[in-house]
C-alpha cells in the first residue's frame, strides 16, 4: 500500500533522511518508532505529500503521492500539531472536509458523535483544549473514510479513557474495512497493543522493519545462573547485551528461540529463564550504541 | 474528476472571505467617499443654480481627482488582501495542513490569488459603475472610467507584486517591507547613486526628483507606487476640458503584473513547505539579496562618511575625501553594522558576505580616487563646444532665461568661471547659497546637467574679479529685459512714498519719459536684480513707481525688483508693475527733478545695499 524507497531529504544542508525505505501492507497497523530527531515526522510528511523528496520515491499503491490529488483523497493525516482555521467550528470543518473528501460519510460522522459527547459542534474549535481538538481531528478523519490513516503522535494529550476509545474506533475501522494505519508514537507500550508491524528509525533511516510477533520472537532475554565460573558464550548467536547481578547472568540474544534454548541447556546452568522482550526493550536494545548509550539502564 | 481539472476550489475560496469581506467593504466605502459622495454633495449644492451649473459642479469635483492617496489605499488593500489569502504560508501548521489535503498547488494558488484579486478590484469596479451611473454624461463617464481603470491596473499590479513577494519570503513581515523597497528601488538608487556621484565629483549634493525632463519622468515608472500616486490623475485644461493625465506606457504595468503572476505561480509550485520561517524560500535568492543588501548598506555607510567629511552645503571640502580613509572606514562600519544586524535580525545566519563587501569598498574608494584625479581638471567635466547642440543656465528660478541671449559660448564661459572660482567657493564660508544649474543638450540628444550651490556675498557684486560680479554681469544684461512690458504703451506711472509700511501717493509722472528713463537706468546697471527674497526683505522699499499698462501676463525682469505683474490681482484689462528705484538711478531722478520732486523730500537713501 505504502512504499517508501530510498528517500533522501536535507534541510539547510543537513541530511535528515538518509535513504529511508519502508513498506506498509494494506490493512496493517504500522508503528513507526525511533528516538527524537530520527526523521519519523519528516518521513510522514513525505507520505502525506507535504514534503517533496530530494531523492528516492514515496508511492501509494504504486503512484507517487506528490501533487496527486486523487491519491490524497484516500489518505487522512492527523499531525502532532493540529491546525484548524481561525474561528472555525466543527460544523464548518465538517463542511470543509466534506467538500474535499468525496468519501466523507455524514452518517458515520453522526454515528461517531456518541464517542465524543463533550464536543459541541457549534462552538469554536480554538476554544477547546489541545486534547479535545485532537478528538475532533479523529472524528473528522474517521468520517472521511480514508483508506490510509497516517497519525503522528495521535494520542498525545488524550486522557486514558479517550485513548482507549480512539484506539477501539481505529481497530474497528481496520477490522471492518481494512483501513491501513501508519502511526508514529513514543508510547511503545500502547503501540505494542495495537500494531502488527513495526519500523524502527534511527538517524534518518529505518534500521529494522518487521512484524511485531517476528520481532519479539527473534530477540530474547535469558536469565540464568551457573555453578562456578561463567561458561564461554562465543558459540551463541548475536548477543546484544550482557550483564550480571550476583550470580544471575542476563543476556539479550538475537536469534531463533529453539536454537538458543538448546545451546543454553548444553552449558548446564543451575536454572535459566527465557523471557520475551517488550517493544520498549527491543527499541532500546536496537538503538543501543546507535543513538544512545544503553548500557544497563533496563536491567 | 471535477477537482482534477478545475483550477478553483470553492471551499478554499469561501474560507478567505471571512476576512476579505471587511477589506472589500472598507475600500468600497473609501472610494465612495472620495468619488460618488463628493459628486452627490456637489449636486446638492448646485440645486437652484444655473442650468449648466449642474454639470459644472461635477466637472469641478472630477478635476480634483488625484491618484495620490487613493493609490496608496489601493496598495494597502492589495498588501492586506495578499497577506490574508496567503498567510498560511507563514504558519507552520497551516501550510502543512493545507498541503496535506487533497488539493493541488495550482488549485491552492489560483483559488487564493483570485480571492485576493476580487477583494482588491471589486470595490474599484463597483465604484466605477456607480460613478458612471451618477455622471451619465458620456465624456465625464469616459474620464471617470479611465481614472478607475488606472486604479484597477494599480490594484492588479500591486496585488500581483505582493503575491510574488509572499512566494519568495518565508516570514510574514518581510513581503510588505520588500514591497515598499521595490516600489521605491529605482528612485532610491537614483538618489543614492546620484548623491554618491555628486558628492564625489562636486563635494555637495543637489538632485531633485521630477526635474521636468520627460525622459526621467518615464523612468520613474520603475517606481510604480511613486509614479502612479504622483504623476496620474484627472485635471482640467484651460479650455475647461477634463483630461486624464498619465503616461501612455502604463499598459506596461499590466504586462508586468501578468509576468509577476506567472512567476508567483511557478514560485508557489516549487516552494518547499519546509522553507517556512526562513527569510527567503530559495537559496539563490538569499545570495542575491545578501549581495543587494551589502551593496546598498555600503553605499549608505559611504554616504554617511562622505557627509561627515564634507559638511553639507558649505562646499568647504570639495574633493577632499580621502579614498583610502573612505574605503577602509566604509568596510569597517559596514562590518560593525552587519554584525549588529546579524545578531539581532539574523539576516545572514551562517556567514556574512565579506568578499562582496570588500569588493564594494574597493570600488567606492577607487571611484573617489579616480574622480578626484579627474576633479583636478575640473573644466573637462563641461561638454566640448562642438559637441553641444543647445545650452542654458538657470539660477534658482529668480532669473529668466532671457530671450535668445544664452549662447552656448556664454553658458560654457559662465560654467568655466564657476569652476575657476573653485577655491573661493570652497573657502567662502557663506551660508547664503543659491543653485546654478547648467543644462547642455549634446548633438547625440543626450543631456548633461551640472548643478552647483554657490555662495553669495552681495558686497562682492562690484568687485570685478569676483564670482558675484561674473554672475551679475551675465544675468543683468540689458538684452535680458523682457520686451513685453516695455513694448506696450504705459497708461500711468505713479510715484509712491512708502513710510512705516504705509504708501502715500506723491505724484503722477509722464509715462513715456519714465519708460525711457527706466530703460536707460537698466542699461547703465543702476537698476539691478535682487538675487534673493531674503535680501529684498532686508531692504525697506521706500520709493516705488507703480506702472499701469494693458494686460501683459506674468513677466519678470530677471529678479523681483520689478514685482510680478499679476493680472488676477488687478482689473481684467489693466496690469500693474511696481518698481523700487534707488539713488543710483540717475535717469529716473532726472525726471523727478524735472517735476520738482527731490530725493530729500522722499527721505531717499541708497536703495540697493550691494
Amino acid at each position: 500500500m505504502i512504499q517508501v524507497r530510498n528517500v533522501v531529504k536535507s534541510f539547510d544542508g543537513s541530511q535528515v533522511l538518509r535513504g529511508t525505505s519502508l513498506h506498509v501492507k494494506k490493512g496493517n497497523i504500522y508503528g513507526l518508532v525511533g528516538p527524537n530527531g530520527a526523521g519519523k515526522t519528516t518521513i510522514i510528511r513525505h507520505m502525506t505529500g507535504i514534503y517533496r523528496e530530494d531523492a528516492g520515491e514515496v508511492l501509494i499503491e504504486g503512484e507517487p503521492i506528490w501533487e496527486n490529488v486523487a491519491m490524497k483523497q484516500r489518505i487522512a493525516y492527523i499531525p502532532d500539531d493540529i491546525f484548524f482555521f481561525t474561528g472555525a467550528t466543527l460544523k464548518d470543518m465538517r463542511k470543509f472536509y466534506k467538500a474535499l473528501y468525496p468519501s466523507f460519510d455524514d452518517e458515520l460522522f453522526e454515528k461517531l458523535e456518541q464517542f465524543f459527547p463533550k464536543i459541541d459542534k457549534k462552538r469554536k474549535i480554538k476554544s477547546y483544549s489541545k486534547g479535545m481538538q485532537k478528538q475532533m481531528a479523529f472524528w473528522l478523519s474517521i468520517a472521511c473514510k480514508p483508506e490510509i490513516l497516517i497519525l503522528d503522535e495521535p494520542v498525545d494529550g488524550l486522557d486514558p479513557v479517550m485513548r482507549k476509545q480512539v484506539w477501539s474506533i481505529l481497530m474497528n475501522e481496520v477490522a471492518q474495512r481494512a483501513l491501513t494505519v501508519l502511526v508514529s508514537s513514543h508510547n511503545l507500550r500502547e503501540l505494542e497493543d495495537v500494531c502488527d508491524h513495526v519500523g524502527i528509525m534511527s538517524e534518518g533511516s529505518v534500521i529494522l522493519e518487521r512484524s511485531l510477533a517476528e520481532l519479539q520472537d527473534n530477540t530474547l532475554k535469558v536469565q540464568m545462573a551457573f555453578e562456578g565460573e561463567e561458561p564461554d558464550f562465543t558459540d551463541m548467536p548475536e548477543i546484544i547485551h550482557k550483564s550480571k547481578a550476583g550470580r544471575v547472568l542476563t543476556l539479550i540474544i538475537k536469534g531463533n528461540s529453539a536454537q538458543i534454548t538448546a545451546k543454553i541447556e548444553a552449558k548446564k546452568p543451575l536454572f535459566y529463564d527465557l523471557l520475551p522482550l517488550t517493544l520498549e526493550e527491543i527499541f532500546i536494545y536496537e538503538l543501543g550504541g546507535k543513538d544512545y548509550e544503553v548500557k544497563d539502564i533496563l536491567l | 474528476m471535477k477537482s482534477k481539472i478545475s483550477c478553483f476550489k470553492g471551499v478554499i475560496m469561501r474560507r478567505d472571505w471571512r476576512f476579505l469581506i471587511g477589506i472589500c467593504v472598507v475600500l468600497t466605502l473609501f472610494l465612495y467617499y472620495r468619488g460618488v459622495h463628493r459628486i452627490h454633495q456637489a449636486m446638492r449644492w448646485s440645486i437652484g443654480g444655473a442650468k449648466n451649473g449642474y454639470w459644472d459642479e461635477k466637472v469641478g469635483v472630477l478635476s480634483g481627482f488625484s491618484m495620490e492617496s487613493t493609490v496608496w489605499v489601493v496598495a494597502l488593500v492589495a498588501i492586506v488582501s495578499a497577506l490574508v489569502c496567503f498567510h498560511y504560508l507563514f504558519d507552520k501548521r497551516g501550510i502543512q495542513m493545507l498541503h496535506a489535503l487533497p488539493v493541488s498547488r495550482t488549485q491552492l494558488f489560483v483559488s487564493h490569488y483570485v480571492d485576493g484579486m476580487i477583494a482588491t478590484l471589486l470595490p474599484i469596479f463597483v465604484n466605477m459603475i456607480w460613478m458612471a451611473a451618477v455622471l451619465k454624461k458620456e465624456s465625464l463617464v469616459q474620464i471617470s472610467c479611465l481614472y478607475y481603470g488606472e486604479l484597477m491596473l494599480a490594484g492588479f499590479l500591486f496585488y500581483s507584486m505582493m503575491v510574488l513577494l509572499i512566494m519568495i519570503c518565508g516570514v510574514s513581515f518581510l513581503p510588505p517591507i520588500l514591497f515598499l523597497i521595490f516600489n521605491y528601488l529605482y528612485i532610491g538608487l537614483l538618489l543614492m547613486v546620484g548623491d554618491m556621484c555628486q558628492r564625489m565629483i562636486f563635494g555637495f549634493y543637489q538632485i531633485e526628483l521630477g526635474s521636468g525632463d520627460g525622459y526621467m519622468e518615464k523612468l520613474y515608472m520603475f517606481s510604480p507606487l511613486k509614479y502612479m500616486s504622483s504623476a496620474m490623475g484627472i485635471t482640467q485644461l484651460e479650455s475647461g476640458k477634463l483630461v486624464f493625465v498619465g503616461e501612455k506606457l502604463t499598459w506596461c504595468y499590466g504586462v508586468a503584473a501578468i509576468i509577476m503572476v506567472i512567476l508567483a505561480y511557478v514560485a508557489y509550485c516549487r516552494r518547499p513547505v519546509e522553507s517556512w520561517g526562513d527569510f527567503l524560500t530559495k537559496p539563490w535568492l538569499k545570495v542575491f539579496f545578501s549581495l543587494g543588501i551589502t551593496g546598498c548598506a555600503e553605499i549608505i555607510v559611504f554616504l554617511v562618511i562622505l557627509r561627515v567629511e564634507q559638511s553639507t552645503r558649505t562646499i568647504a571640502t570639495v574633493g577632499k575625501a580621502n579614498a583610502l580613509v573612505v574605503a577602509v572606514t566604509t568596510l569597517g562600519l559596514y562590518y560593525v553594522v552587519s554584525m549588529i544586524v546579524r545578531k539581532t535580525v539574523r539576516v545572514w545566519r551562517k556567514k556574512a558576505v565579506y568578499i562582496p563587501a570588500i569588493v564594494m569598498a574597493i570600488v567606492l574608494g577607487g571611484s573617489i580616487f579616480v574622480v578626484q584625479g579627474q576633479a583636478k581638471r575640473y573644466e573637462t567635466a563641461i561638454p566640448k563646444a562642438d559637441e553641444i547642440e543647445a545650452a542654458n543656465v538657470n539660477v534658482n528660478m529668480l532669473f529668466s532665461e532671457g530671450e535668445k541671449v544664452q549662447t552656448i559660448e556664454d553658458v560654457r564661459a559662465l560654467n568655466k568661471i564657476i569652476l575657476e572660482q573653485k577655491s573661493y567657493i570652497q573657502n567662502c564660508g557663506s551660508t547664503r547659497l543659491y543653485n546654478v544649474e547648467f543644462h547642455y543638450i549634446r548633438k547625440n540628444k543626450t543631456s548633461v546637467w551640472r548643478r552647483y550651490a554657490i555662495p553669495f556675498v552681495p558686497q562682492k557684486v562690484h568687485e570685478k574679479n569676483s564670482l558675484e560680479y561674473a554672475i551679475d554681469k551675465y544675468f543683468n544684461r540689458f538684452e535680458q529685459v523682457p520686451a513685453q512690458p516695455f513694448k506696450q504703451k504705459w497708461d500711468t506711472v505713479e510715484l509712491f512714498k512708502n513710510r512705516k509700511g504705509e504708501s502715500e501717493k506723491v505724484a503722477e509722472l509722464p509715462p513715456m519719459e519714465m519708460k525711457e528713463a527706466i530703460l536707460e537706468d537698466i542699461k547703465d546697471g543702476a537698476l539691478k536684480p535682487l538675487y534673493f527674497d531674503a535680501v529684498e526683505n532686508e531692504i525697506p522699499g521706500k520709493n516705488i513707481l507703480v506702472i499701469k499698462m494693458p494686460t501683459c501676463g506674468y513677466c519678470y525682469y530677471n529678479s523681483t525688483e520689478f514685482d510680478g505683474v499679476d493680472i488676477s490681482n488687478y482689473e481684467e484689462t489693466v496690469s500693474q508693475m511696481t518698481l523700487r528705484f534707488n539713488a543710483n538711478c540717475s535717469h529716473i531722478l532726472k525726471v523727478l527733478e524735472h517735476y520738482k520732486i527731490s530725493l530729500k523730500e522722499l527721505n531717499e537713501g541708497s536703495y540697493v545695499t550691494y
